[in-house]
């Protein structure tokens, strides 16, 4: 059995479970997430709830809170089964176990379309047999935070629900069907006798896990479907939120971290003589990190570390990484050039149609985007202590997992003796699914003799030492036909891969094989029915570290593939509107999103001086459609406003969803817009936000939304309105000046107003 | 070096160094954690607190230097009720991951409080140096129309 075959076999086992829920016997091996964590004389109904003896009610909450709300919306399920006011529901977020394994990212992530292996699916098997027999990856990301949590929550409340009532129904005499909740509370309506959840708490956790139970039936919700206030705003308004950086423990050293300037650089000699002796400071370690040497400086405070940092004199050696963006763009050209990449879908024979056509006619299109830094706006932090051969490491991760793994390799401890504190996130986008940053702190803490220590990256080393968003090269040939329906579309596109990437850093000794999904979504998956497709993508490594980056491949894949559209629409004097709709025609919900975005924004009224283009996703389970409208020139241009209408499905809590639909915009726009990060002899030439511009007040134009509900499941949305928004601004540039604009980001071409 | 800083109302008498930035005293000295560190140059108003009711970048700003009275996020809410700048940003959902909002809450507290109800380019000008990766600016805007109308009904 191959090792694809493998991971999709683990991934269906908890998908199974998923189904038909039953909590003791998911927690198996994991032993009880709540073990020695509870508070306030609580006890557990599920691992995801405890009721506590003052009749609190508390959800765990696994997955990273980085903004999208997924504590408010988690809670929400909860608070819906047992008819609960949100408000009175307490979400922690500081748990990890593999009891909470993201089930949704196995889903998304393992079956690809291909016979090959897949590139992620080899990784996970990899890291599966390192970790034991089941996979429990708790992990933020690929927008599935609700995804995963909408079965699994409401299933938890339902459970805790059918075990209050039986419990109550014991207690009072009275048949289960009589009881009524509300505010923590079980009422037997004819009598007015009740129990609170916290009397019925402890007969509740001692009987059968019922087999089945069944979640409130859609119809019946009151606080899902509606906007609540977030659980965690008072905190955010008041300074209260403790992010990583935040945590503050007794005796505890602060630190940063020198890295080496090219990744994969070595130190050749330090000489440390002024730093040592500078008041404040504790001591002065050598790390070796997946970017090369490091040097970590421990001190009294954050700043007299920092300042201890520009005292180090150090000579690193000439070796490492030496890309610059020639080295890159010659990388990326000598994939393209050989070809023989992963084709993960081939409709028809799109290479004989373009060769056997009149060459006047065949369209061939150069599309290019830039590195992107992540950019949160909490640098990487995490603190640390190892004592009595037990680490501890609280950090602002996506991927508690992760962490725990990259620790044990490197501290040479068993998993059992890592715990894991996931804070709050100021920021995730897919920087924070990495572990580089927990593990510097975990091999500081292994020199400190038990004192905790926290390293908190300067802003500089964060933007110089990230995992990038790939760059990447696309070659289009395209036949141009009717209604803009491409005859024949070959796109190429070649692009450093970030599962090869991140498996170098995490299990450098065992190169995954097989095709990266990530590199192909948005080109392979797309909705449109085009008649002679070819999507092919080549691996090129360029020697700078990627990563996921917020929407990761359908960020510039959409870029290549609607951009790509829009010219051959333009080619066949048709509409771009007219051309997707035809290439949609059995695709309802895709053709839904794209007339009502067009209706709101006026698409047929011509309006005088504005420009408008259009771009479509369908990514993470949802559909997005983009109307950018833009006005000015190229030296004076204004962005007008954005039109946004996505569906995704079920809309668990609206305000939430409008919420990340305009987060994702403006991530998006700032990328279109600004920013790139380049490399000089191996070394990131943007080092913070003087010169990796990102979107400010002034800039942000209007951005108009509106969310269609047309499923049965909520889709993924913190990602889904990042990949439209560089595509439908370069389709209205077009229209608006006839500038085609075919490599990002926009401020090389284009001044803004 | 003993430093003497008002905050939040209160003297402190703080052993640091007159060339330690006011933000790291708050930090990591006094351990007021509610102000952030972003960027350290003063191009992201993470660390925006109030001098005399003036926001000022506590990254750049040295402890040393410090004579007014310095108000941090943790001051604004006075005995557990919340400032009407605070106030609408809990009832608009503002805060995304929340990270920068520290920030933004003291720069449109500093704002209104000079300009009880500013224009759109008075916001945008006010605004401006506080940088939101969650793009949360539509409803900061939002957020500050509701602050405002929240002071005029107090008033």
């Amino acid at each position: 059995m191959g090792l694809k075959r493998r991971a999709f076999l683990i991934g269906t086992a908890l998908l199974a479970a998923g189904g038909v829920y039953g909590w003791r016997r998911l927690t198996a091996g994991w032993g009880d997430p709540f073990d020695g964590r509870l508070t306030r004389g609580e006890t557990p109904l599920t691992h995801f709830i405890a009721i506590g003896d003052d009749n609190s009610v508390t959800i765990v909450c696994p997955q990273a809170e980085m903004g999208q709300g997924v504590t408010t919306t988690l809670a929400a399920l909860v608070a819906e089964e047992l008819d609960l006011p949100l408000a009175m529901v307490t979400v922690r977020h500081d748990i990890a176990s593999g009891a909470y394994g993201n089930v949704e990212i196995l889903r998304d992530g393992l079956p690809l379309a291909t016979d090959g292996r897949s590139a992620l699916g080899t990784l996970w098997a990899g890291v599966a047999e390192t970790i034991g027999p089941a996979l429990g990856l708790q992990v933020t990301g690929a927008s599935t935070s609700v995804r995963d949590g909408f079965e699994r929550l409401r299933m938890a409340g339902a459970t805790a629900r059918a075990l209050l009532a039986e419990s109550a129904s014991i207690e009072l005499g009275v048949p289960k069907g009589s009881l009524a909740f509300s505010d923590a509370r079980i009422i037997h309506q004819v009598s007015g006798r009740s129990l609170t959840f916290a009397e019925a708490v402890s007969r509740a956790a001692a009987l059968p896990v019922p087999s089945e139970v069944r979640a409130k039936p859609r119809e019946e919700w009151r606080i899902l479907g509606n906007p609540q206030t977030r659980v965690d705003g008072r905190a955010k308004a008041t300074g209260q939120a403790v992010f990583g950086i935040d945590v503050d423990l007794p005796d505890m050293l602060h630190g940063t971290v020198v890295l080496a300037p090219r990744a994969g650089q070595t130190l050749a000699a330090q000489d440390d003589s002024a730093a040592k002796t500078m008041p404040g400071v504790a001591s002065i370690l050598r790390v070796t990190t997946h970017w090369g040497d490091g040097v970590v400086l421990l001190a009294d405070t954050t700043w007299t570390a920092f300042t201890a940092a520009e005292a180090l004199n150090l000579t690193w050696a000439d070796n490492g990484s030496t890309a610059d963006d020639a080295s890159v763009a010659a990388a990326l050209d000598a994939a393209l050039d050989a070809g023989d990449g992963w084709v993960l879908r081939e409709t028809g024979n799109a290479a004989r149609a373009l060769d056997t056509a009149d060459s006047r006619a065949v369209m061939r299109l150069a599309y290019e985007v830039p590195f992107l830094a992540h950019a949160t706006m909490e640098p990487m932090n995490a603190t640390a202590r190892l004592a009595d051969g037990l680490l501890d490491v609280w950090a602002p991760t996506q991927a508690p997992s992760v962490v725990q793994f990259a620790c044990a390799r490197a501290l040479d401890l068993p998993l059992a003796s890592i715990r894991v504190h996931p804070t709050l996130l100021g920021g995730g986008f897919g920087r924070r699914a990495e572990a580089d940053f927990a593990l510097i702190a975990a091999l500081a803490a292994r020199e400190t003799s038990g004192r905790p220590v926290q390293i908190t990256w300067s802003r500089e080393t964060d933007m110089t030492h990230d995992v990038y968003r790939p760059a990447a090269k696309a070659r289009i040939t395209a036949l141009p036909g009717d209604d803009g329906v491409p005859r024949a579309l070959s796109i190429v596109a070649a692009a450093p891969s970030p599962t090869r990437s991140i498996a170098a850093r995490l299990m450098p000794s065992a190169p995954v094989a097989g095709p990266d999904r990530f590199l192909a979504e948005g080109l392979f998956d797309t909705p449109y029915a085009l008649p002679v497709y070819h999507s092919e993508t080549v691996d090129a490594d360029a020697g700078v570290p990627v990563g996921f980056w917020r929407s990761v491949g359908y960020a510039h894949n959409t870029f290549f593939l609607e951009c790509a559209l829009d010219e051959i629409a333009v080619r066949s004097s048709a509409d771009p509107l007219t051309q997707r709709l035809a290439l949609l025609e059995r695709d309802v919900r895709a053709r839904g999103v794209l007339v009502r975005a067009t209706e709101r924004a006026g698409w047929k009224e011509p309006k005088e001086g504005i420009a408008r283009g259009l771009a479509f996703c369908r990514a993470y389970g949802s559909d997005v459609a983009c109307v950018a409208e833009v006005s000015g020139t190229l030296d004076a241009l204004t962005i007008e406003r954005l039109v946004l209408v996505a569906d995704v499905g079920i809309a668990l809590d609206p305000s939430l969803v409008t919420d990340q639909l305009v987060s994702g915009a403006v991530f998006g726009l700032g990328a279109a817009m600004h920013q790139a990060v380049s490399f000089s002899d191996g070394v990131p030439n943007e080092t913070n936000f003087d010169t990796f511009e990102l979107l400010r007040l002034s800039g942000c134009p209007v951005i108009d939304t509106e969310v269609l509900q047309t499923g049965d499941t909520p889709g993924g949305v913190g990602e889904l309105a990042v990949p439209v928004i560089a595509p439908a601004l370069a389709n209205a540039i077009f229209a608006l000046t006839g500038e085609r604009i075919r490599s990002l980001p926009l401020i090389g071409r284009v001044t803004f107003a | 070096m003993a430093l003497t800083l008002t905050i939040n109302g209160a003297t402190r008498i703080v052993d640091a160094p007159a060339d330690m930035p006011l933000l790291w005293v708050l930090r990591d000295v006094i351990k007021l954690k509610g102000t952030k560190y972003g960027c350290g140059i003063a191009a992201c108003g993470a660390c925006t607190v109030l001098v005399d009711g003036e926001p000022v970048r506590s990254c750049v700003t040295l402890a040393g230097d410090v004579t007014g009275a310095v108000t941090t996020i943790e001051g604004l809410a006075e005995d557990g009720v919340l400032s009407a700048v605070q106030q609408a940003w809990v009832e608009l959902n503002v805060a995304q991951c929340g990270y920068c909002q520290s920030g933004q809450i003291m720069a449109a507290t500093a704002l209104l409080a000079g300009k009880p109800d500013p224009d759109d380019a008075e916001v945008t000008e006010a605004m401006d140096g506080n940088l939101c990766r969650c793009g949360t600016y539509p409803k900061i805007r939002a957020a500050i129309a509701r602050a405002s109308a929240l002071l005029k009904d107090a008033a």
